[in-house]
């Protein structure tokens, strides 16, 4: 269906190129996954194949992308359009129209098919994607997973047969995310669709696709079909899921691929369990009593009440709209709502002015970037000394300890996603804020860079500091939680130590629970 | 009659655009408040009326102070770079201040007369007019919606419409994510760290705008039917001359000392190039519609209308044509 030959791209002449002569092949009806950490070439891979890259974008392309024989490769991407549907990581940035309806149309009215056939069609795929009943919604209306959907169907509808996503999941919780790859792997089986799937938190992904492609990052690509030679491709691979990683530390042969497999090999060949020795609360820092948030008439956090201490790290789980965000917010004190918050020394943080809440407690939003503002990082760190009234040097040492040493001339905006997170973070912490508060963390980290962020909160825990993160990534929440909080319609489910509450989560489960029914993290398991 | 999902759908969306686009053309051409201030009024009034809901109030007040903020800039300009007429009555004596930088030498402040102050509120009002004219548009019917009917002969400057016209709504968007964001750090919106807001907002938003524009071409947005290279060259060339030659025209109706028949045989031409170009392209644009957006007797009683109102009044602006002397 799609061979690559020698596909080359570099941003500029003379920089080393992000993909160097690329030769892969992907097969009709393939559920292909592309991996490989941040900023290592897999996006641009997928825009090379439809024309995105070089035609939005500066660089250099050269080689071949032959669709059944055809050569596509530097083409425009309305010439490629027939064949090829692409989705973005933001569905909502790439809509073109206002409802459902529209947005089916738009793709097949550009191409030029008959208004009968249009309708058909959209009544087709309506059913195929279960969207029968919000054709006339308006697009801004519906769910993150509602409107991958959209995206998806409107990227198939005209008949392609390719369908390219970029990290379609990134912005949906657990449960949308299974139901769009469960889907994804339905419509390569039935449809014969060849899906090509850009993605790097690839947990629940493995088991479900045909074949892996590592974007390695210096140019190379190295691919290998799931039911064998895929223990070479992952061994060179460090950024791996759970299940693998506790694959490759009790050394089973094959590697499980789902949490099924996994069961078995465990109990062919188990580890030893030494639990995390539970957390030993410090002071209460803070107390929350019948926290509720009402957006008009719909209640976005009812009834919420906990206690958070110095030295531990809460979790905040739950579903996309479940009130995490809302529970955040007015916590800091900008967002409105009934109820108590109380600080140890009895006083509400809404009562404080913006700059004095910063002394007790800071908040982290999902878009941490939006916090930087200055033209370098040396900038940016004496900015916050000055306007933290704190000794210069303060907030440049607390930067060292979670990102180590960077160059101070560096432009933030140049930094990758989890030094801006480590940069916002220490702007937050410099005016000695004991309560930190992070909103989605992890969203557009790696694993790599997963592994940081946890160590970086860990430190900041050892240092006495109390942390509350709000996350749908369970496996990042098994690491670092010492609590967990579930919540649900914006109503605490559950809540408690995160042994106790995440295997409630039952498929949601974090996977090292799933497999060893005991430990929740590979840290906890030795051979 | 057709059931109306949102009040705005009495008018198909390239009406509602037509208006926006002559209230602002009458607005540039006028130099009477009391038609200004009309036109002001009338734009706000239909934002109100036929804004969708969540849309309206965030777009009244942002269009509206910005409005005002321009007419208000416009009178502080008249006070402080200010050059007295002795002919005209003075209303407000301030100090003179004279600066002499690099040898020429401004007044500033002194005596403000009635008629700078009179002329500096016409300014105002007439750009606020302008502003409020294609806010109107803008808001009550999607500029999205309008560039799906753009004909493909316009693909390259449909595309850079389509990043253009989404970027204003995006940035606002943008502007109040970045400042609920900053508010967090504590920091004061203050001149000096206004760089640094603007620096994030405008990167969000001009990074969404190319989003839609790649999404668009990916999903076949500028595809053409078999053209040969001759006419797709002549219906390329016709739009670019149309669009320079529109330019120009324009400018020699606000312009003096050009023959009025220049300017008229100017606008003729370049209408006639457009028509050609998109005539030649529609021949070979394979493109389909779901459903059309109709045009009812109203839209075109309004068209009809704008088209007047304009004609007039630019007609009113030629040397030797209008010399009746209203609405000026």
């Amino acid at each position: 269906m799609i061979s690559i030959r020698d596909l080359t791209f570099s941003f500029s002449d003379g920089e080393s190129p992000v993909l160097r002569r690329l030769n892969l092949d992907f097969a009709s009806g393939e559920f292909a996954l592309i991996c490989g950490p941040t900023g290592s070439g897999k996006s641009t891979l997928l825009r090379a194949l439809n024309g995105l890259i070089p035609h939005h974008s500066s660089g250099l392309l050269s080689g071949e992308v032959f669709i059944d024989g055809i050569q596509y490769a530097g083409k425009q991407p309305h010439e490629v359009a027939h064949l090829i549907g692409f989705v973005n990581q933001q569905p909502e940035g790439a809509f073109v129209t206002d409802t459902v309806l529209e947005e089916l149309a738009y793709g097949m009215e550009q191409l030029g098919i008959a208004e009968p056939v249009m309708r058909e069609r959209i009544e087709k795929f309506a059913d195929l994607f279960g969207l029968t009943d919000l054709l006339d919604s308006n697009l801004d209306s519906l769910s993150g997973g509602q409107q991958q959907r959209v995206a998806i169907a409107a990227a198939l509808i005209a008949g392609q047969q390719i369908l390219l996503l970029d990290e379609p999941t990134s912005a949906l919780d657990v449960e949308s995310a299974h139901q769009l790859l469960l889907l994804l792997k339905e419509l390569s089986r039935s449809q014969g669709i060849t899906v090509l799937l850009a993605e790097h938190r690839i947990e629940r992904v493995l088991d479900l696709v045909d074949s892996v492609t590592v974007v390695h990052g210096d140019g190379s690509a190295s691919k290998a079909v799931t039911s064998d030679g895929l223990d070479a491709v992952l061994r060179n691979y460090k950024m791996v899921p759970p299940v693998i990683e506790l694959a490759q530390k009790l050394a089973w042969q094959p590697i499980p691929l789902n949490v099924a497999s996994a069961k078995s090999s465990w109990e062919k060949k188990p580890g030893t369990i030494s639990p995390k020795p539970a957390a030993k609360p410090g002071e209460r820092l803070l107390s929350a009593q019948s926290i509720t948030v009402k957006y008009g008439m719909t209640k976005a956090v009812s009834d919420a009440s906990f206690e958070l201490h110095a030295g531990s790290i809460s979790a905040l789980v739950g579903p996309n709209g479940s009130g995490k965000s809302s529970l955040l917010w007015a916590l800091q004190g900008s967002l409105e709502f009934s109820g108590q918050v109380l600080l140890s020394g009895g006083e509400t943080p809404a009562n404080y002015s913006a700059q004095a809440r910063l002394k007790h407690l800071a908040l982290v939003p999902q878009n941490a970037s939006d916090l930087l503002v200055l033209g370098s990082i040396a900038q940016e760190l004496e900015d916050s000394d000055a306007f933290a009234d704190a000794p210069q040097g303060t907030t440049a040492e607390i930067f060292r300890r979670l990102a180590g040493r960077l160059d101070p001339s560096r432009h933030p905006r140049d930094l990758s996603s989890g030094q801006q997170l480590a940069l916002v973070l220490s702007i937050q912490l410099a005016k000695g804020a004991s309560i930190i508060v992070l909103d989605e963390p992890t969203r557009g980290l790696d694993y790599e860079a997963k592994r940081k962020l946890a160590a970086q909160l860990t430190e900041l825990k050892s240092q006495g500091k109390c942390i509350l993160i709000a996350s749908h990534d369970v496996e990042f929440v098994a690491v670092v939680a010492d609590d967990v909080m579930l919540l649900r319609n914006g109503e605490i489910a559950a809540k408690g130590t995160a042994s106790y509450v995440l295997p409630t989560l039952s498929d949601h489960a974090p996977q090292v629970w799933q497999v060893t029914r005991a430990a929740m993290t590979v840290g906890e398991v030795e051979p | 009659m057709r059931q109306l999902k949102t009040k705005a759908e009495v008018l198909n969306t390239t009406t509602w655009w037509g208006l926006g686009t002559s209230m602002a053309l009458a607005a540039s051409l006028s130099y009477s408040q009391l038609f200004l201030a009309s036109l002001a009024v009338v734009s706000v009034i239909l934002i109100a009326t036929f804004a969708a809901k969540g849309k309206r109030e965030p777009a009244l007040r942002i269009y509206m102070s910005l409005a005002l903020a321009v007419v208000l800039i416009r009178l502080a300009f008249r006070i402080v770079f200010n050059t007295a007429n002795p002919t005209e009555a003075t209303l407000l004596s301030l100090p003179q201040v004279s600066l002499t930088i690099f040898g020429q030498t401004t007044n500033y402040f002194g005596a403000v007369s009635i008629q700078s102050l009179h002329d500096g509120l016409t300014d105002g009002l007439r750009l606020a007019a302008i502003i409020l004219g294609i806010a109107m548009a803008n808001s009550v019917a999607n500029p999205r919606k309008l560039l799906r009917s753009t004909p493909s002969a316009l693909y390259e400057v449909a595309t850079a419409a389509a990043v253009a016209i989404n970027l204003a709504p995006q940035l606002l968007v943008s502007l109040q994510r970045v400042r609920k964001a900053r508010a967090l750090r504590g920091t004061a919106t203050s001149l000096r760290n206004l760089g640094g807001l603007l620096i994030p907002v405008l990167e969000d938003s001009i990074q969404r705008s190319l989003d839609l524009a790649a999404s668009m071409d990916s999903r076949g947005f500028g595809r053409r039917g078999v053209m040969n290279r001759r006419t797709a060259a002549i219906s390329r060339t016709a739009s670019l001359l149309g669009v320079v030659g529109l330019a120009i025209a324009g400018y020699l109706l606000l312009a003096t000392g050009v023959a009025a028949w220049i300017t008229v045989l100017l606008f003729v031409l370049s209408l006639g190039l457009f028509y050609t170009s998109i005539r030649l392209s529609a021949i070979h644009s394979i493109r389909t519609r779901l459903s059309v957006e109709k045009r009812s007797w109203a839209d075109y009683l309004v068209l009809v209308f704008c088209a007047a109102v304009v004609v007039a009044m630019a007609a009113n602006q030629l040397p030797g044509l209008g010399t009746s002397g209203w609405l000026k």
